[in-house]
């Protein structure tokens, strides 16, 4: 049954595994087979009886993949994390099951399988019809997309299972998302670095925005938008812009933002959720000729003079000389100033003293 | 006769005796400005409080501080109250510069003059331990008059920032809108040059000092004993007394 498969392989297919973990429908699987890419789905369970009660199993798996530190190298993704968040597992949905009720042929052999030929079984639970009615689509057609997104991306199909199986519920959501930048990087032009659903939303422990341990919160966007937008060789790759994070934890924003404030901006309030697009685009929120409307949703009367007064650019010689003049003027101003004061202070303190002990001096020799 | 002081602004009561003591205490504040002082320094030490965790957001003070008056949001509040104090204040004490001006009770004194170039070289010298004293100074030396002026420029450049940083969009109307960077640069520069000169070198010289640590009291009794003004303001003394016994002279 099983392909013989070097290491790398082996490892991917554990990786694409876990990463669908319980977000995958019985549908999947079908449209997988159809592909020719995927071998039919779980050995018969009594053909494998390695899991005999949840805990010892899911103790059995833990005891590589409950460390944090288990990363490994995959196609794309040098890093890849394996680790189960067990915090996170047992507080989803799906925390009464355990690995192998989803990761249907992954057993100790398993480890072996290619990635392509790995299936996460959605069935019984999440039956076909159900899914449908609730996605809108019939399955044909969310075959035919599937199909279609693992001819054009590319991606590991971790991805783009990821993306379809939030379809079937969310799909105003994902068809904002498609047209955006992140999503015609990652579906048009086919690149696994960039973000789908799951890399902003998390994948075990979906929470909702206003949970304060959703990485969608307010007060986590920032975290979970830079840690794409600050990475130096994906601003490089994909042309973002640079110091974003920088002049953001500069800004106000970031500033009220960094003392706990929630009535603060941060980077979904002025770019949008979904529907992101470069400023040069004329449907991206900061665009020039909507960013006065999008300040003007908390600075009341904001017009484009304002919106310009804001921007990515540090305080630095190359992107703002005057700023960056005014600011050292002030520092050295300061610096002087305090040498001033330090200087003059010591030197009264030294002479009061002299004086003092001389005038003492001069006291006891008339004394005597 | 330029750097008489008017009788309005050094000793309305002239020199009096203090019961206890048995010496002679000269008013070198009167009430109305010891309360000027008071709502000057309640609100700016308010502010620079208050201004700080966004100055220094990184900060685990900044951070319990916000959080132990209820959230950022609620410093900022703040904030804004002091500021408004601030801005009364200065508007009172202009004010109240003109007023006297009008009612020709005005005052030379705080002018800077040649005198103060020399006496603040004589000062330097005096550091240096070239000299052997201080220059003696009149009612207000080089230091204190630069203090006043720094005070004054201080005020409004932390006024003008922050007026147009509350109210951005409004300013962007009329102004350029690089203004906004310059004065969140400015405002948090200037406060923190502010806040250094008060309580380094303000605080230096009413506290430290050894001729008067641990607290100069003349803020809260506004008085100054005839040693003191001896020591601090010579020039001064000689002058009130001058006039003591000119009016005596007159009364005989």
């Amino acid at each position: 049954m099983m392909k013989k498969s070097s290491n790398s392989w082996m490892v991917r297919g554990l990786a694409a595994a876990l990463a669908v973990l319980g977000l995958v429908g019985g549908l999947t699987a079908r449209a997988q087979d159809e592909t020719g890419a995927a071998q039919p789905a779980a050995e018969p369970a009594d053909s494998a009886p390695r899991f005999v009660e949840k805990q010892s199993a899911m103790e059995t798996c833990l005891l590589c993949h409950g460390k944090y530190n288990l990363i490994i190298r995959i196609e794309g993704d040098p890093r890849h994390s394996l680790w189960l968040d067990q915090t996170s597992f047992y507080k989803s949905a799906h925390s009464s099951l355990h690995c192998s009720e989803c990761h249907t042929n992954i057993d100790q052999d398993g480890h072996r399988l290619a990635p392509a030929d790995v299936v996460v079984q959605c069935a019984p639970c999440h039956d076909e019809a159900q899914i449908t009615a609730e996605g809108g689509k019939t399955p044909d057609e969310i075959e035919e997309d599937f199909k279609h997104m693992l001819e054009v991306t590319g991606f590991s199909t971790v991805k783009t299972v990821t993306l379809q199986a939030c379809f079937q519920c969310h799909p105003d959501e994902y068809y904002e998302y498609r047209d955006s930048a992140h999503g015609a990087s990652a579906m048009k032009a086919g690149y696994s670095d960039a973000p789908t659903c799951i890399d902003c939303h998390g994948s075990h422990s979906i929470l909702p925005s206003d949970d304060e341990r959703s990485p969608t919160n307010i007060l986590n966007i920032p975290v979970t938008c830079l840690r794409c937008h600050d990475e130096k060789a994906l601003q490089a790759r994909a042309g973002l812009e640079r110091n974003v994070g920088e002049s953001f934890k500069e800004s106000f924003h970031g500033r009220r933002g960094e003392l706990g404030g929630t009535q603060v901006a941060v980077c979904s309030n002025c770019h949008g959720t979904h529907a992101i697009y470069p400023s040069s685009d004329p449907r991206s929120k900061v665009n020039k000729t909507r960013i006065a409307r999008t300040c003007g949703e908390c600075h009341e009367g904001a017009q484009l003079n304002f919106a310009s007064a804001f921007t990515h650019k540090t305080v630095s010689p190359r992107e703002q000389l005057g700023l960056y003049i005014l600011k050292q003027i002030y520092k050295w101003v300061i610096f002087l100033l305090i040498a001033q004061f330090v200087v003059f202070a010591a030197l009264d303190i030294f002479q009061t003293f002299r004086h003092r002990r001389r005038d003492n001096h001069a006291k006891d020799s008339a004394n005597v | 006769m330029s750097d008489v002081p008017t009788a309005a602004l050094v000793s309305e009561s002239g020199p009096t005796v203090d019961a206890q003591a048995r010496v002679r205490v000269y008013e070198r504040f009167n009430l109305h400005h010891r309360i000027q002082h008071f709502f000057m320094a309640f609100p700016f030490t308010m502010l620079i409080i208050t201004g700080w965790p966004l100055r220094f957001p990184e900060l685990v003070v900044s951070k319990i501080g916000c959080s132990l008056v209820g959230g950022v949001e609620v410093v900022g509040i703040l904030h804004r109250i002091f500021g408004v104090m601030l801005v009364g204040v200065s508007i009172y004490h202009a004010v109240y510069l003109v007023v006297m001006f009008l009612r020709g009770q005005r005052s030379v004194a705080m002018l800077p003059s040649f005198t103060d170039a020399k006496e603040a070289w004589g000062d330097i010298l005096y550091f240096l331990g070239v000299r052997d004293k201080r220059p003696r100074f009149s009612r207000y030396n080089w230091i204190e008059k630069v203090e006043y002026y720094a005070v004054i420029w201080g005020t409004v450049v932390m006024i003008l920032s922050g007026i147009i940083i509350w109210i951005p969009q409004i300013a962007t109307k009329y102004l350029p809108s690089w203004v906004v960077p310059a004065s969140v640069i400015v405002h948090g520069y200037e406060a923190l040059l502010a806040g250094l000169a008060i309580f380094l070198w303000h605080f230096y010289w009413v506290h430290l000092h050894p001729s008067v640590y641990p607290m100069s009291m003349v803020w809260l009794t506004g008085k100054l004993t005839e040693e003191e003004m001896e020591h601090h303001h010579p020039r001064e003394l000689e002058m009130l007394k001058e006039r003591e016994r000119k009016s005596a002279e007159k009364k005989r």
